[in-house]
């Protein structure tokens, strides 16, 4: 049978899912849950793709019958995979610095991908928790501050110096508190070295505001 | 003569300007204006700790971002009285010189060199001569890449503290790295060739007095004092009582004097003061038909040129030096820092010219003062000089528009780095 994803015809094979189907035909679709022999819940709803019809359905489950037409990135599509990506980060707890999917997080590339913050630089952070910038007595924003930048200054050897500004969730901010509490790096230095980059910015405000609570 | 023209905006520069010619009563007057928005740098640092500055100020500027990391180095080493180890001097050097060979080479390839080959953009060249374009990048990258290796990146470079730098790199990559650069050195050469063969316009500036950093080891790009032509050697601090900055009404850009006169920086300054004798050999053969001295501002592309190819050149000997070094004796690439008060001006060779960087640290180590004077705010009243030289000797002929935007590209402007004065008037109703 044929389907059509994205203008490009594509030879199906009965019982295929729609991802299958792409993926043979070399378009990406991105996915989290779905983990191919093992699992098909269909429940990140990352991968969600738009039927001609309008309806959106999750690629990894659903399945091609002839004619399908598929567009998988419309601005539709796009909006919707960010809304998904959002609520999984909402509830996400961001402990990158002892998880141990640090330095190839797919929900940091993810996030790259479609323009969403949340992960902060420490999800891409060469050093293993015990020689964490942090743990040697410096003051680094890796816990703070947006990723993206594949960690360019701490692969230098120095901290992070939160040039790419903060991340303003306040449940990031919460562990990053708690992360300098533990390392004990007073919360007025982590601060001070952001204002180097960050202080007229709304951000600062909302995180003077959010560790001034705490300090 | 009488009337004037408008060229905006001034294509194929880094930033945003226009240059205005105007003749009356047969005198012509050329105003460049640089559009860019103030930057505030210079305030932005103020109270700030000395240890953050250099990390600041490097972005004032995307292309020469490791220009100003280390002009602002050196002046806050001067200021807090803190001796570097040869080996950080010698990294510097080259970094700083990788840095010079990027910037010129991608200025003369993409920049300039359509004019002179009646296209009409790097677009319209990639389209021409797919191989040409093909190698410049090729080139370019191979030099990120090299100067990545030293200081971390090439923009913003995260290895460069006051002191030195944060980690040492491995004696088989600085090998690597100067091997391959030295397989490069054709490859420049060859864009270079092209550079000197085109043909340029000729024109003087009189009354130009040439600046540039003075002191280092042969035809280098760090140095410890400034040589100004017709005066001599200036010490960095030194500075403050030659040359005169003002802000002007018409541009966001300062102008600066020396003695009143116009001053010109950049490669064709350097050239001049350092001379051909300690160019590497490749340059050297590049520059043997040259007379020095050049007074016509076009030469500066000449110049560019064989500086490209000199960096290349030297900045592989360093490399490979420092390699030795490093296997025999280790290097020693960090020096322990330490707040206090003082006073210091850093100056550097930056691709475009004379940087001068000037910090006064207080107790505790804030910064309570900041003057960055940029190659282009030094060069952008000579241009307004040669602006109106050319206009006088052509005025009339159909392509005076194209030669005027020609003649700012051959000063390779940078006008983000240049803009620094506004001139706030509060009227008291």
């Amino acid at each position: 049978m044929r389907v059509v994803i994205d203008g490009i015809e594509v030879e199906a094979r009965e019982g295929e899912t729609i991802h299958e189907a792409a993926r043979r035909a070399g378009i990406k679709i991105p996915t989290l849950c779905h983990i191919p022999g093992l699992f098909r819940e269909a429940t990140c709803r990352i991968c969600l793709v738009e039927l001609k019809n309008g309806r959106l359905v999750p690629a990894c489950a659903f399945p091609v019958s002839d004619g399908l037409e598929v567009r998988t990135a419309t601005p539709r599509v796009l909006k919707t995979r960010r809304m998904v990506l959002e609520f999984l980060l909402a509830a996400h707890r961001i402990k990158c610095w002892s998880c141990p999917r640090k330095g190839a997080c797919l929900l940091l590339r993810l996030c790259k991908e479609l323009g969403v913050e949340g992960i902060p630089v420490c999800a891409e952070c060469p050093l293993p928790e015990e020689e964490c910038m942090l743990a040697q007595g410096e003051v680094c924003l890796g816990p703070i501050t947006v990723a993206g930048c594949d960690a360019a200054c701490i692969r230098e050897g120095r901290p992070c110096t939160g040039c790419r500004g903060p991340v303003t969730r306040r449940d990031v901010l919460e562990e990053a508190v708690a992360t300098y509490r533990r390392h004990g790096v007073p919360l007025s230095k982590v601060l001070e070295a952001l204002s180097t980059f960050c202080s007229s910015s709304r951000a600062y405000e909302e995180v003077r505001r959010l560790l001034g609570d705490r300090a | 003569m009488k009337g004037g023209l408008v060229i905006y905006p001034v294509t194929r520069i880094v930033g945003h300007a226009e240059l205005r010619v105007t003749f009356s009563g047969g005198v012509p007057r050329a105003e460049f204006r640089v559009l860019n928005d103030p930057r505030f740098f210079e305030r932005i640092v103020l109270g700030k700790d000395f240890r953050q500055v250099p990390w600041i100020v490097s972005r004032i500027c995307g292309p020469c971002s490791l220009s100003h990391t280390l002009c602002s180095i050196f002046a806050l080493e001067a200021a807090i009285g803190v001796e570097v180890p040869e080996h950080v001097l010698m990294a510097r050097e080259a970094a700083a010189e990788l840095e010079v060979a990027e910037n010129h080479l991608v200025h003369l390839a993409l920049l300039a060199a359509p004019d002179y080959l009646g296209l009409r953009g790097p677009l319209e060249l990639a389209r021409e001569r797919p191989e040409f374009v093909k190698r410049v990048l090729r080139l370019r990258s191979a030099l990120a890449e090299a100067a990545g290796g030293l200081v971390g990146r090439l923009t913003h470079p995260s290895a460069c503290v006051i002191g030195g730098f944060t980690k040492e790199p491995l004696p088989e990559r600085l090998e690597k790295a100067a091997r391959k650069l030295a397989r490069l050195i054709p490859e420049a050469e060859a864009v270079a060739r092209l550079a000197m063969e085109l043909s340029y316009l000729s024109l003087n500036v009189s009354g130009e007095r040439l600046l540039a950093v003075a002191g280092g080891d042969g035809y280098s790009f760090t140095g410890s004092s400034l040589l100004l032509e017709g005066h001599g050697i200036l010490k960095p601090l030194e500075y403050t009582h030659v040359l005169r900055e003002e802000a002007v009404r018409h541009s966001t850009c300062s102008r600066v004097t020396a003695l009143g006169d116009p001053i010109y920086v950049g490669a064709r300054a350097r050239l001049n003061a350092r001379g051909v004798e300690h160019l590497a050999d490749t340059a050297r053969g590049l520059a043997s038909n040259l007379k020095l001295p050049l007074r016509n501002p076009f030469d500066n592309l000449k110049a560019k040129a064989i500086e490209m190819v000199h960096c290349v050149e030297r900045a592989s000997h360093i490399l490979s030096a420092l390699a030795d070094e490093a296997r025999q004796r280790g290097l020693k690439l960090r020096t322990g820092v330490e707040a206090r008060a003082g006073e210091g001006v850093g100056v550097k060779e930056a691709p475009r010219g004379v940087l001068i960087h000037h910090y006064v640290v207080g107790e505790g180590g804030l910064v309570e003062h900041a003057n960055i004077i940029t190659p282009t705010t030094i060069n952008s009243y000579h241009l307004e000089k040669a602006s109106e030289a050319l206009a006088s000797a052509r005025w009339g002929t159909s392509s005076l528009r194209d030669e005027l935007a020609r003649l700012v590209r051959a000063y390779d402007p940078c006008l983000g780095c240049a803009t620094h004065a506004v001139r706030i008037t509060v009227e008291v109703v």
